[in-house]
């Protein structure tokens, strides 16, 4: 059996070539094969991954078991749809398909390869980490999402990605471009197809996104694989002069989550809002990190993070602000929050502040414990039974966070995996 | 017939500290007691015990309600039983909006979850009735009517937190009502606005215990009884006279009175 570290350069060549890639992309996959040859797995303080051997996984396959689209959109969305590391369709209705590009990765690199060029491992280096470089290396697929000037798209583009066969890998490289004065809703789903199930699947993504001067996105993500899956998250955004950036993220499933979102502010005026919330449960192991970086005066950023959990689930939520010197008068706020259920889950919130100017704001809380028993006895005495009690407390506890929610389809859906979660 | 709630020889420890030391007590639907007490005496440590606060432990003695020895039971089985508490310090939970946790709640007391199948009709009949009824109840209680969707009491001045439970009573309808030192903290024009609520449910369906400090609620409640309640005990017991008699002497009389007790048992 062939193993990631004897893939020799050749066959990522043979690769890239039979996938008609150009030479600057077979040059950045080369250069990924080689960090990913050398860099350990990432870990953090809170994070050793044990268990996961990426040699077990296939990187090859491609197959969509039979899912039909029907199953998961209509005709007449804007739809990208991959199971596993097969897509299944990328389609994009009209008039729509005249205004914007909206095409799989390899038909990107096929019909797009000057403009995918400017973008394309322009803020994400195949060389930051281990599944960084394997993304950069192997990844099968994914999309690029183009959205030229002064267009606005009433209807979000769905972004679903759905893991079927264990050992598989699933590894995407998403472009979203957003150019100026443009308004655009994004929204991933991440599901199981078997959500009872416990793979082992591998699932890693980067995704790249730049926002043009005035640009608006809302990036609405919800993640519900199942209790087996390995998932290496890493999003990037690069945010020019008085666009704004909504991320809002949910995490319900895997069975190790390692994520990193940084937010760029590039230019003034810039505006980034990132909301996450997650409910974990079993053994699930959460590793989230949230890091904004204001680089021009006048930006003005906010990190929510929110986790509930439950039996022997961990999570560690970092925060990170970084204000480079010229980010006068700046602002920047986060908030890191955890609700233990229970004895044996556990949550840690550690943030970082890293201020070089010095007329800025930029603060940060964080606050961390069980349930109140108080809060309990209250809500009983008014004839609420235990369960319901720690439940109303609980949703209670995410619903300010939720209600931010700009995307009402993900916040509905949140609460739906929530309610699924609490009665299995 | 009269609901009878039966505090017999009560003893209540809190973390191994006796605070309750036989109290004895009957409080019937169609009257309103009242227990007054200096600090300290373990009157709030009834109210929680009555209503079956997990840290307040019954080492001895009964609480019958309706017949039946409650000591064992659930707070929320004592609820539905129809047992209320107007806390003293109501806790603030985020995220539940009061009109929506109330529904909840008074779907609980009926013994109803709050999914599971229902009519959806009379679902939503029972619901714009709920809405109607709490509108009336804010109202009395001269609340705004956008408290309904506000937090449970989070960021509720002290006062709109004691009337808010006043508001919760109404809806919940209870037989048996603990204020616990409703009135402390209020100004006076709303001690009046909670006074005449409570004379609101009087009858013969209704009975409240009062907790307080001061006489001023009991001047518009009129109170059948009164206790006067010493270190774990009731220590004196009479009408609404009693009350004036402790403006004029304050306690010292019967806390002496107490301790003569004690040396003579």
């Amino acid at each position: 059996m062939r193993t990631l570290l004897s893939l020799s350069v050749d066959q990522i060549i043979k690769q890239s070539s039979e996938r008609r890639e150009p030479d600057w992309l077979v040059r950045k996959r080369v250069e990924a094969l080689a960090a990913l040859q050398k860099l350990p797995m990432p870990e953090s303080r809170y994070t050793k991954i044990r268990e996961l051997d990426l040699d077990a996984f296939d990187f090859a396959k491609q197959n969509a078991h039979g899912a039909r689209v029907s199953e998961f959109a209509t005709e007449r969305e804007a739809v990208h749809i991959q199971i596993d590391a097969k897509v299944l369709t990328t389609q994009v209705p009209e008039p729509l398909s005249n205004k914007i590009i909206f095409c799989d990765m390899a038909t990107a690199v096929r019909e797009h390869p000057e403009l995918l060029q400017k973008y394309l491992f322009g803020i994400i280096s195949p060389q930051e980490d281990k599944m960084t470089a394997l993304v950069g290396a192997l990844a099968q697929n994914g999309i690029f999402i183009y959205i030229p000037k002064e267009t606005v798209l009433e209807e979000p583009l769905r972004l679903v990605y759905l893991l079927d066969e264990p050992s598989v890998a699933a590894l995407a490289h998403q472009v979203i471009v957003v150019e100026s004065g443009s308004l655009v809703t994004v929204l991933e789903e991440a599901y199981a197809k078997h959500p009872q199930e416990i793979g082992p699947h591998l699932h890693g993504a980067i995704t790249e996104v730049y926002l043009g001067d005035g640009a608006q996105m809302k990036f609405g993500a919800l993640q519900n694989w199942n209790e087996g899956t390995f998932s290496f998250v890493r999003r990037r955004a690069h945010v020019e002069r008085d666009a704004k950036l909504h991320w809002t993220i949910g995490w319900l499933g895997g069975r190790l989550t390692m994520s990193h979102v940084e937010s760029r502010l590039v230019g003034p005026g810039a505006e980034m809002e990132d909301i996450q919330v997650l409910f974990g449960r079993h053994k699930q192991h959460f590793d989230l990190t949230s890091s904004l970086r204001n680089m021009a005066p006048h930006v003005k950023g906010e990190i929510h993070m929110k986790g509930v959990m439950k039996d022997q689930a961990r999570a560690v939520m970092y925060g990170f602000i970084r204000v480079d010197p010229v980010a006068q008068q700046s602002n920047s706020y986060q908030l890191a929050q955890g609700l233990l259920l229970n004895d044996g889950a556990h949550c840690d919130a550690i943030p970082g502040l890293e201020i070089e100017a010095n007329d800025v704001r930029a603060t940060h809380g964080a606050s961390i414990g069980p349930i109140d028993e108080e809060q309990i006895f209250y809500l009983m005495s008014r004839g609420f039974d235990r369960e319901q009690a720690k439940r109303t407390i609980v949703e209670g506890f995410l619903t300010p966070t939720l209600e931010q929610i700009p995307i009402a389809g993900v916040r509905e859906r949140f609460h739906a995996f929530i309610e699924q979660k609490w009665n299995e | 017939m009269a609901s009878v709630l039966e505090i017999k020889d009560l003893h209540v420890s809190v973390e191994g500290k006796e605070i309750l030391k036989g109290l004895t007590l009957t409080v019937k639907t169609g009257e309103v007691h009242s227990i007054m007490g200096p600090n300290g005496s373990g009157k709030s440590t009834l109210a929680l015990a009555l209503m079956g606060h997990p840290k307040y432990e019954v080492t001895h003695g009964e609480i019958l309600f309706k017949g039946r020895n409650i000591v064992e039971l659930e707070p929320d089985e004592r609820a539905r039983l129809g047992l209320f508490l107007a806390f003293q310090y109501p806790l603030e939970i985020q995220g539940v909006p009061l009109g929506r946790f109330l529904w909840a709640a008074k779907k609980a007391m009926m013994g109803q979850g709050t999914d599971g199948p229902t009519d959806k009709k009379a679902d939503a009949k029972a619901l714009s009735q709920f809405r109607q009824e709490l509108q009336e109840k804010m109202k009395l209680l001269k609340m705004d009517e956008s408290f309904a969707q506000r937090y449970l009491n989070v960021g509720f001045s002290g006062g709109e937190k004691k009337r808010a439970e006043i508001v919760q009573m109404h809806i919940l309808k209870p037989e048996i009502a603990i204020l616990d030192e409703t009135d402390s903290g209020l100004d006076i024009d709303s001690v009046k606005i909670v006074a005449e609520a409570v004379n609101q449910l009087r009858g013969p369906d209704f009975g409240a215990l009062v907790i307080t400090h001061y006489q001023r609620i009991l001047n518009f409640l009129k109170p059948d009884y009164v206790h006067v309640m010493i270190d774990g005990r009731i220590v004196r017991s009479g009408d609404e006279s009693l009350v004036h008699e402790l403006e004029a002497k304050g306690y010292d009389w019967l806390v002496n009175g107490a301790n003569n007790a004690k040396v003579i048992q």
